[in-house]
């Protein structure tokens, strides 16, 4: 008892010198973490594997913008999902802030099941794969930012990293990507999701305990 | 709670303008409902006492380090609640690892007690306590008389030494054990 009357007063010592976090400064630097993990991953989408060149015409063009609007709401549902995981005692946030990332995907696939897939030069697995790689530096970038909050399940606070990531890689693909068949992109950038979001839970287990 | 609630979040509070004072007393309240906490969970953990305070003391690091997860315009005891749950949990699961460690039993080892004859295990701790505390000489003699049950004449052949040498070193392990055995109870109490 003595021992933690020792530790008391060591830690007493140190009051005020976080005076200057809070879960609100959290929230800037994992906000600008993930912006610059974007950042990062349409540098490398068009560098590694060369946009589409006929980029600046895709912004009326409805696959295209159903991927992008899919991958980017899903991207601010999974990083209000792990902020919330990264701050004790504020409950879980709701699981629904995922569907109006889901609707676009779901909806490509239900209203153009093979729209254009004859003019899709990439082998659908690459999408997969491509949007794994473009999360990487994402996720990375996600579960240090994590680490430095407090969050108390750290498989799910990594799992949530890893989709984050990996809608962040999918957004960044998505402009390098021919592949419009609905159904393809469902089921492939699904599998590249499910991929990241595995993988940040793997490494989230072992890396965010404190 | 509400009283303790508020006093806490305002201890909080004080911290982050660098009252130690303030600090100092919140963590020893914390500590103490801890200690109570922990203490009552021990047989569920399987802990010794020392091991419990270990537990308190992780605690209160966690949510120094972590403290400025908190935010002050929220209440403070369902953060408290949070960071101390997730801290019983990691503590468990890493105690079930040291145990499944700490109990890991070798074949050789339910050999030997299959092997060895059956007496009181005690008894034989303290003998092999005592007798390690032997000169290498006396220790010889004491096992083959004593232990290995040898008359003093086949003892002398054995060490290939003399009937009478046998004799005096047996004599003096003899008391050298009844000295050991008597500071033994002198500095132990019973036993």
């Amino acid at each position: 008892m003595n021992g933690t009357d020792d530790l008391i007063g060591r830690l007493s010592a140190q009051a005020g010198a976080e005076a200057g976090r809070s879960p609100g400064s959290f929230t800037r630097a994992f906000l600008f973490s993930s912006l610059l993990s974007l950042a990062i991953a349409l540098v490398l989408s068009g560098a590694g594997f060369g946009l589409r060149d006929t980029l600046p015409k895709l912004f009326g063009y409805e696959p295209f913008l159903l991927k992008i609007a899919g991958a980017l709401l899903l991207a601010c549902g999974a990083f209000l999902l792990a902020r919330r995981a990264a701050l004790p005692g504020r409950g879980e946030a709701s699981w629904l802030l995922l569907l109006p990332g889901i609707l676009p995907f779901v909806w490509h696939a239900f209203v153009d099941p093979s729209a254009s897939s004859a003019r899709s030069g990439d082998d659908a697995v690459n999408c997969t794969i491509e949007i794994v790689l473009l999360s990487v530096p994402a996720l990375l970038l996600c579960l240090r930012i994590l680490k430095s909050a407090a969050p108390t399940r750290p498989t799910l606070a990594g799992a949530l990293a890893g989709l984050l990531a990996g809608s962040i890689g999918t957004a960044a693909h998505a402009l390098a990507c021919y592949n419009d068949d609905g159904v393809q992109v469902a089921i492939w950038y699904g599998m590249g999701l499910a991929t990241a979001t595995a993988l940040g839970a793997l490494i989230g287990r072992k890396t965010l305990r404190w | 709670m509400d009283a303790r609630e508020q006093s806490w979040a305002e201890a909080m509070r004080a911290e982050r303008r660098g009252d130690r004072a303030a600090y100092e007393r919140l963590l020893k309240e914390i500590a103490e409902l801890l200690r109570r906490l922990v203490r009552s969970r021990l047989a569920q953990f399987g802990l010794r006492a020392d091991e419990a305070e270990d537990l308190v003391q992780e605690i209160l690091i966690g949510l120094h380090t972590k403290r400025h997860t908190w935010d002050p315009d929220r209440p403070f005891m369902p953060w408290l609640f949070a960071v101390t749950r997730y801290k019983f949990v990691d503590a468990a699961r890493r105690m079930r690892r040291e145990a499944a460690r700490r109990f890991e039993l070798t074949i050789d080892e339910l050999a030997d007690v299959m092997a060895a004859p059956q007496e009181d295990p005690d008894r034989g701790l303290d003998l092999d306590r005592h007798l390690a505390a032997l000169p290498q000489g006396q220790r010889n003699v004491v096992r083959s008389i004593a232990i290995d049950g040898d008359s003093v004449k086949d003892t002398a052949r054995k060490l290939d030494t003399s009937e009478g040498a046998v004799r005096v070193t047996f004599h003096r392990a003899l008391q050298r054990l009844r000295a050991l055995a008597a500071g033994d109870s002198g500095k132990g109490g019973a036993k």
